[in-house]
């Protein structure tokens, strides 16, 4: 007859007792299986918010081990990576999943960003809920863009390049931004410890804190229903299990698509940058950019007599404003009616950015 | 017979003076001339041949009127040309008019200024061009002020050119300064527009060299033009622009042109291609092409259609060029094989190395090290090789081959150990997969568990 038979509690009911009875585990269950996610046609892309999460954990973890041997200097960026995947064991891995894992993840952020749009899950009173997910994407491009030229490999400096050449557009401040970012006129030494210091410590402190402040209004207000949904009360899955389990599966099964995409594509390092040589051919910024620097090979030199380029950098910000407001300007959302205009901005929102991603790697030029 | 350069430069120098005359005097009847006094000539006396003596200096003519320009540059035709042409002219950036060349007071508005007694020179005759131009081109001190680089031997070397010294055997047809460099608006040489500019040599030389009836009395061949156009050194100036490959002068020099003769044809490729020459110094062709007469380089790599070389050139192969002389059987016949052999084997290994770490590459392996080894140390080596094949001793050249398919065959190794750990990687990579898929599973049930003891399956409701 088994311990648990007999009623007595075992090592590992003894250990779950010891820690409910400091840490209230037993009510934080409560309250999971308490909570419930709406059940509906669209659950699915409920899933995306927590696989940017768990990217985002394998981003850290693979993050902090690659900080074991890189080397924010020109003299030794490039080797630093490229002793990492050719001599630690195990560093071809690290690295490409470091890599593999912040794509997805980009990609993930915007699938779940364009899904709360679509679902309205912005509309009151979840607008701080919104903000804040914006404010992260903004962040994890931002690591993304700053991650990307500490290989310093060619593609990537003179990408960077063009990157901040961009920066320099945007009206007023562009210069002071450019040379905020590069640490002087040119991308340079300077550039890359700059960068480092973004993608290892400013940006990591931010994202962690709009983080939790997102997952605690998550928590508070609950996961929106579809305007138009049936509010059939006891209709729902219990967050826990149902829900968690269900993204812990999902989340294994993208740590098997990051596995293979590691082993069959690992992140190729290139060539080490020299400042002096001509750009490659081909070059363009990380995929979730090209919709900008694509988007800028069509418009022309001059509109109106402005700067062309300069235009369309304030019809961006504009665009990337109307997102931030999208929950107060879409008044019919909020009366939960549906509002077929911003869902047709959103869909020509998408278009265009799947348009000039396409363009970008089917006819750069 | 005028050349077809000069041709294109203008009619006898008695016409132009002839016309200039009258068409001044319509001008200066107008009123456009101050007539001054003749008594206050004190300039040399000079004809058409030109004087020895150098122009004093660059005059300041230039900023004062100056009645040739005033002149001619109402003129029509020839005698306004010049005038047109000096706009971008290098004498005229420098300061010089055309006083400093053709003599003559500029600072009379008549025709007394082109009087021999004002020192006016007129245009010099085609035999007294090279001498006209040396008055300032070969006197160093006075070059020195404009350019102290600029080299004052042209003249001294024209005279021991073919051209200089068929001119001084009067024969006028004959390049002189101004076929190449023209007579006005003449450009430095480094300027893309000058006849004289490095890609542009080939046709300057051409309009005489490649014209059969204007050459038929020199009984020369008139295809090397053509010839260099299709040649390695042709491909590289004129189609890619690389203006350090040769043009004629290369080769045959400029203001000394002359035909390099059998036994110095190695020295002048080998200004260049200096270790080929040093190698096909040092070999036992050398003798062997000096007593039977043979022009050394051009033998095998002919002289204006040089082609890009190849390995088919060596071995014993038909095509080869060794075989032209050496029978198979021969001693020279069995080196050239040799060495061809050793060639191939060491490109094999090579090929092989880039063909493995081609595929690592493409496999997400990081090789670029070695890709550069082969890129930047290897190869360099092959080319060595091929160079020392001039050498002509197959020992030498199967060590050099031996060294480099040693590096060759280290690549070789870490491709191969880069390309199976990459296949590894691969077939592992199952084990976590199906690790993953257990997980998967084991949630999977226990998720059905939890669900059917809390009866929550949504699916039941």
């Amino acid at each position: 007859m088994s311990s648990r038979d007999a009623g007595e509690p075992g090592l590992a009911g003894w250990l779950a007792a010891w820690l409910d009875e400091r840490l209230g585990i037993g009510e934080a269950v409560a309250f999971l299986r308490h909570k419930t996610v709406p059940l509906e046609g669209h659950t699915v892309w409920y899933y995306f918010g927590g696989v940017s999460l768990f990217l985002f954990g394998v981003q850290v973890a693979t993050g902090l081990l690659l900080l074991f041997y890189y080397k924010p200097t020109t003299d030794n960026a490039y080797e630093s990576v490229q002793f990492i995947v050719t001599q630690v064991p195990f560093g071809w891995l690290i690295r490409s999943l470091h890599s593999w894992s912040a794509n997805l993840m980009v990609f993930a952020t915007f699938v779940h960003m364009f899904s709360v749009y679509f679902l309205k899950a912005y509309r009151p009173p979840r607008e701080l809920t919104w903000l804040t997910g914006i404010a992260l994407l903004a962040l994890t491009m931002t690591f993304g863009f700053s991650g990307y030229l500490l290989p310093w490999n060619s593609l990537a400096f003179f990408a960077t390049k063009v990157g901040t050449d961009i920066a320099a557009l945007v009206p007023l401040v562009g210069p002071v931004i450019a040379r905020l970012l590069r640490g002087g006129d040119q991308v340079s030494g300077a550039t890359l410890t700059r960068f480092f210091g973004f993608h290892v410590a400013m940006l990591p402190a931010a994202f962690t804190g709009v983080l939790v402040v997102h997952l605690l209004l998550i928590q508070r207000q609950g996961m929106s229903r579809a305007i138009g949904a049936r509010d059939e009360p006891g209709r729902g899955m219990p967050f826990y299990p149902g829900f968690i389990l269900r993204d812990a599966i999902l989340w294994l099964g993208v740590l098997g698509l990051l596995l293979t995409l590691c082993t069959f594509a690992p992140w190729e390092l290139g060539e080490k940058a020299d400042p002096f040589a001509s750009a490659p051919a081909f070059i363009r910024p990380e995929w979730y950019f090209t919709f900008l620097s694509q988007s800028l090979k069509y418009v022309p030199g001059k509109i109106f007599g402005i700067d062309g380029d300069a235009v369309a950098i304030c019809v961006f910000m504009i665009g990337g404003a109307f997102l931030v407001l999208a929950p107060f300007l879409d008044r019919r959302a909020a009366r939960g009616e549906p509002s077929p205009l911003f869902t047709a901005i959103g869909i020509a929102i998408v278009l265009f950015m799947v348009t000039m991603v396409t363009l970008a790697y089917v006819k750069p030029y | 017979m005028t050349s077809p350069v000069d041709a294109e430069l203008g009619g006898t120098a008695r016409a132009r003076r002839t016309y200039a005359a009258l068409l001044c005097g319509v001008t200066l009847l107008l009123g456009s001339a101050t007539a001054r006094a003749m008594s206050a000539l004190d300039a040399p006396t000079a004809g058409t041949a030109p004087s020895m003596a150098p122009v004093a200096a660059p005059t300041a003519a230039a900023a004062r009127e100056d009645s040739c320009v005033t002149c001619h540059g109402t003129l029509a035709d020839r005698l306004g040309a010049p005038v047109a042409a000096m706009a971008q002219d290098v004498h005229a950036e420098k300061g010089l008019s055309c006083s400093d060349c053709h003599g003559g007071d500029p600072t009379v508005m008549d025709l007394t200024a082109m009087a021999p007694e004002r020192g006016f020179r007129g245009v010099p005759e085609r035999a007294h061009i090279p001498e006209f131009c040396g008055r300032c081109h070969a006197d160093e001190t006075y070059m020195r002020r404009f350019d102290p680089k600029l080299p004052t031997d042209q003249l001294q070397q024209y005279w021991t050119s073919v051209h200089g010294q068929r001119l001084r055997r009067g024969d006028h047809k004959v390049a002189t300064c101004v076929s190449c460099h023209a007579a006005h608006g003449i450009l430095r040489p480094d300027r893309a527009q000058s006849p004289v500019f490095a890609a542009n040599v080939p046709g300057t030389c051409g309009r005489c060299h490649a014209n059969p009836e204007y050459m038929a009395e020199y009984k020369i061949p008139t295809d090397q033009v053509e010839k260099y156009t299709h040649s390695v050194h042709g491909e590289m100036l004129l189609v890619r622009r690389d203006v350090s490959a040769p043009a004629c002068n290369g080769c045959h020099g400029n203001h000394g042109a002359f035909p390099p003769g059998a036994t110095s044809v190695a020295e002048v490729c080998g200004r260049c291609h200096v270790n080929n020459a040093a190698f096909f110094g040092k070999s036992a062709h050398k003798p062997a092409f000096v007593r039977l007469g043979l022009p050394e380089c051009a033998t095998c790599h002919s002289n204006h259609e040089i082609r890009r070389t190849s390995d088919e050139m060596l071995g014993g192969e038909e095509g080869a060029v060794c075989r032209r002389c050496h029978e198979p059987g021969s001693v020279g016949h069995t080196a050239a094989v040799r060495m061809r052999d050793a060639i191939e084997h060491l490109k094999r290994v090579m090929s092989d190395t880039e063909t493995m770490l081609t595929k690592a590459s493409a496999m997400g392996m990081e090789v670029s090290d070695e890709q550069y080894a082969l890129r930047e140390e290897i190869r360099p080596q092959l080319i060595k090789v091929r160079t020392e094949t001039h050498l002509g001793d197959p020992g030498r050249v199967a060590a050099e081959v031996d060294d480099a398919i040693k590096a060759a065959t280290a690549s070789q190794e870490t491709a191969q150990r880069t390309l199976a750990e990459a296949w590894a990687r691969r077939r592992n990579l199952v084990f976590p997969i199906a690790l993953i898929v257990i997980l998967m599973l084991l949630l999977y049930a226990k998720l059905r568990q939890l669900e059917r003891r809390t009866d929550s399956d949504p699916r039941r409701r």
